[in-house]
């Protein structure tokens, strides 16, 4: 049976709790959910979906889901301006680099854990009904609620044995 | 405080600044704080190659250069800086797990780094002391 290991989750969760805070601050991040993810739901709801893979000898991919609401209120608080519903380039830049800036730090706890880990630049996608492939890794999900919204982190990753 | 940002925001600071970072956010958010700051004088790149353009064109007196960028990294773009004027005063932008990265920036010749998230305060203070090397 595969085991999810909990050193590979937490940094994540951990970096979610560090990081969000400070970079959208008037939004409340609260983890109401963590499961595991036997496959990634397709939503009719409009989604805004982060994707960046981890490479080294942790691999594997996150996925960063926002309810619209909750993506246009991120990117506003990051831009400090209104932003529309649409998300505009550079409201995307904004919610691409809050995933970097995440990811980035819960990479940061992996590296002073011993592991040899990095992760690749996120690519976002807007709209309803978007289709993720599964990943053969199985997944954890984390669920944070907010007043403006749900946003869910789909981690699947695994350690590469050398 | 209102009057303090008004009074700054009018120009004060003569000093070019070259921003190089691929995000769109990240440009136009730092230009935002040196604007803020009175750092009127501020010009952009979105990747390696085009940043040695507008530096050769524009002679910057200061750049901050993000790491990890599409195409040549920000540490190949301080190495080609370094090489067309070996006084530049480069400050990196980093990601919290850029560690390593950031110190061989360092022994290349950065003069100094900041790590994503920062605030205007601690960027401003950083750009501050870079420029007074």
């Amino acid at each position: 049976m595969f085991e999810i290991k909990k050193e590979l989750i937490n940094p994540f969760i951990e970096a979610a709790a560090q990081i969000l805070p400070q970079i959208v601050q008037g939004i409340e991040f609260t983890r109401t959910g963590l499961s595991l993810a036997k496959d990634v739901p397709v939503s009719s709801e409009k989604l805004a979906i982060i994707i960046l893979g981890v490479i080294g000898n942790v691999k594997g991919r996150i996925i960063y889901s926002l309810e619209n609401k909750l993506a246009c209120e991120v990117a506003s608080k990051m831009l400090f301006e209104p932003v529309s519903e649409e998300l505009n380039s550079l409201a995307r830049s904004a919610l691409s680099e809050m995933t970097n800036m995440v990811t980035g730090r819960a990479i940061s706890i992996l590296v002073s854990n011993g592991y040899e880990v990095d992760f690749s630049p996120p690519t976002l996608f807007v709209g309803r009904d978007i289709q993720i492939p599964e990943s053969d890794i199985p997944a954890i999900l984390i669920q944070f609620s907010t007043q403006y919204g749900n946003l869910h982190l789909n981690l699947a990753v695994k350690e590469i044995e050398k | 405080m209102q009057e303090t940002t008004r009074r700054i925001s009018m120009g004060e600071r003569a000093e070019k600044i070259l921003i190089v970072d691929d995000a769109q956010f990240m440009r136009y958010t730092i230009k935002k704080i040196l604007t803020k700051f009175g750092f009127d004088n501020v010009v952009e790149a979105d990747n390696v190659e085009n940043a040695l353009k507008v530096y050769q064109a524009e002679t910057p007196d200061l750049v901050t250069m993000d790491i990890t960028m599409p195409g040549e990294s920000g540490i190949e773009g301080l190495k080609q800086i370094r090489q067309i004027n070996p006084q530049a005063r480069v400050i990196m932008v980093s990601a919290a797990s850029q560690k390593d990265k950031v110190i061989e920036a360092l022994t290349l010749g950065a003069k100094h780094f900041i790590v994503k998230p920062f605030t205007e305060d601690n960027l401003i203070a950083t750009i501050d002391k870079v420029l007074k090397m």
